[in-house]
């Protein structure tokens, strides 16, 4: 792998199986997105936090399968966050799973840890904000595979275009918010 | 930077177990892998067994102290005793109710003997709060920061403003052990721990010998089936007046917003908080929340709301012993908790709270 900074999202998580800086890379990449995706999805801090930790620790135990030519790195993340989010809904509490099978401490917050959270959806309107500024190609893919949850195929159909672009377009449209809410924590 | 620092450890913990795990798996042949485990688990229970042995050899003895500064330890606080408990029989409530005749006819004899709320002004200290609230409240066991002042005036309930500056109406206010337990939806909570802070005015020590003898001449008109309960509940219920009227060293839990307005609990002693008894309803800034006391050790709380329209449970973690759930609606009946359960680090059940 090139080096953490320089290396795209699929060749960080590609090495992440084997390599723990690789892993801490892609952690650093996601934490916000996934942080700030979680926290508007419920409206509470603890539970983004408590999703987030069960979110990566899945990613952690799953990374040795994934393959970069079925799913971009990012879209693979927020599918593994979508389906996390659907069981805690569905059970009516967090899952702690994949953390309990890592043998993770459960992580302390406290309110500062809280706010943080907070800012990351109140302050800028962020993560929809950001996603009304992407590219209208990159948007509409985002759109319907990450917030809708369709599958490549279906969206293909409706964009006019082969899955492979989709694939693309949310890779890039993914990395590009990424990117934006590792600006503004800058 | 990260946000959750402590989680990308974690996670960087796990990633060596994860994959130390899968090089094991790696270089041994399945047959090889299953008999070895079968070994290190012949040598974990012979292990375990020298060391339950060992341990009761060297149990320390009664009376060890932790180290100071750590778990504070003192003689226990009067707890109140239960007069009636959670299902008490009709009878019962009845013989009560006599013993409760018997001290309104001596209060009307003896004014000095009417139970009164306490009306002066908060005193402070210098000294330090009861062992039993130091045992189990950490964040009064940390060092005093900044945040933790209270801001300049308090308003409590009914939007009247605190006398004496900005303390609650409670005796001994240990003032360098007031603590801001968290931050959280624009609001403060913050603990203030007291030598006394039970509302009630003592009464003299002659309204006791007053009520026994107002039961005495009240007796021959008590139903003569009730009579021998009566008389056996008379103790019990002198002990419930007595405790009433010590002082109770206790904390009260203010929620304020940053103009100094919101909810001041006061009353709750380490025996309240050790029992779950401390949950509140309000929200100085216009987010409606439950919130309460926790001891040391509860990590998180699971919030079950009473009534029809429950909805379903809510875990939040407990920062600096307090714990709030948000509340997503304002109405009368919500917010009230059927029960709660307490968890560990580790998630185990230290507690079910279920009389709430």
């Amino acid at each position: 792998m090139r080096d953490a900074e320089s290396a795209t999202d699929d060749e960080v998580l590609a090495a992440a199986a084997s390599d723990p800086r690789a892993f801490s890379a892609f952690y650093r990449r996601y934490e916000r997105p996934v942080l700030a995706y979680f926290r508007r999805r419920t409206g509470d801090a603890e539970l983004a936090a408590d999703l987030t930790a069960e979110v990566f620790a899945a990613a952690l135990a799953a990374c040795p399968r994934y393959h970069p030519h079925r799913a971009p790195a990012s879209a693979w993340l927020f599918a593994i966050a979508q389906h996390k989010l659907a069981r805690s809904r569905r059970r009516g509490a967090v899952e702690d799973r994949a953390r309990r099978r890592l043998g993770m401490d459960p992580i302390r917050l406290d309110d500062a840890d809280l706010e943080r959270i907070d800012e990351l959806a109140d302050s800028p309107d962020s993560l929809m904000r950001m996603l009304d500024e992407l590219p209208h190609d990159q948007r509409e893919a985002v759109r319907a595979r990450v917030l809708e949850e369709r599958p490549y195929e279906e969206i293909a159909g409706r964009l006019r275009c082969s899955p492979a672009v989709v694939r693309q377009r949310v890779s890039r449209g993914l990395a590009r918010l990424r990117d934006q809410l590792g600006e503004e924590a800058r | 930077m990260t946000l959750l620092p402590q989680l990308e450890s974690e996670l960087l913990a796990a990633h060596g177990r994860v994959t130390g795990r899968r090089r094991w798996r790696h270089r041994w042949p399945g047959g090889v892998a299953v008999g070895l485990a079968a070994v290190v688990a012949l040598a974990v229970v012979a292990l375990a067994i020298v060391l339950v042995r060992h341990g009761q050899a060297s149990t320390p003895p009664s009376g060890h102290s932790p180290p100071v500064g750590t778990t504070p330890t003192g003689p226990t606080p009067p707890t109140s005793p239960t007069l009636l408990g959670p299902h008490p029989s009709r009878a019962r409530v009845r013989e009560r109710n006599y013993l409760i005749r018997a001290q309104v006819t001596a209060n009307q004899s003896d004014p000095a003997c009417v139970p009164s709320a306490i009306r002066e002004q908060a005193t402070v200290s210098q000294g330090s709060p009861d062992p039993s609230l130091l045992r189990i409240l950490g964040v009064l066991r940390r060092p005093a920061e900044p945040t933790d002042k209270l801001p300049t005036r308090v308003v409590g309930l009914n939007h009247t403003v605190i006398p004496n500056g900005s303390l609650p109406r409670v005796k001994e206010i240990y003032v360098r052990y007031i603590r801001r337990a968290r931050w959280r939806f624009g609001a403060g909570y913050y603990i203030v721990p007291a030598g006394d802070v039970n509302p009630l005015r003592p009464v003299p020590a002659r309204c006791a010998a007053e009520q026994q003898d107002a039961l005495e001449h009240e007796l021959p008109r008590i139903p003569a089936q009730l009579r021998a309960g009566t008389l056996a509940l008379e103790p019990l219920y002198l002990a419930n007046w007595r405790y009433d009227r010590l002082p109770h060293p206790g904390v009260c839990l203010l929620a304020l917003n940053s103009t100094g307005g919101g909810d001041v609990g006061c009353g709750m002693t380490a025996s309240d908080i050790e029992s779950g008894h401390t949950v509140s309803t309000g929200g100085p800034t216009g987010v409606p929340v439950a919130y309460g006391l926790v001891p040391d050790g509860v990590a998180t709380v699971t919030y079950y709301f009473a009534g029809r329209h429950a909805g379903r449970p809510i875990t939040v973690h407990a920062i600096g012993n307090v714990f709030i759930v948000p509340l997503r609606r304002r109405a009368p009946e919500y917010g009230f908790a059927a029960k709660m359960v307490w968890r560990s680090a580790t998630g185990d059940v230290i507690q079910t709270i279920g009389d709430l």
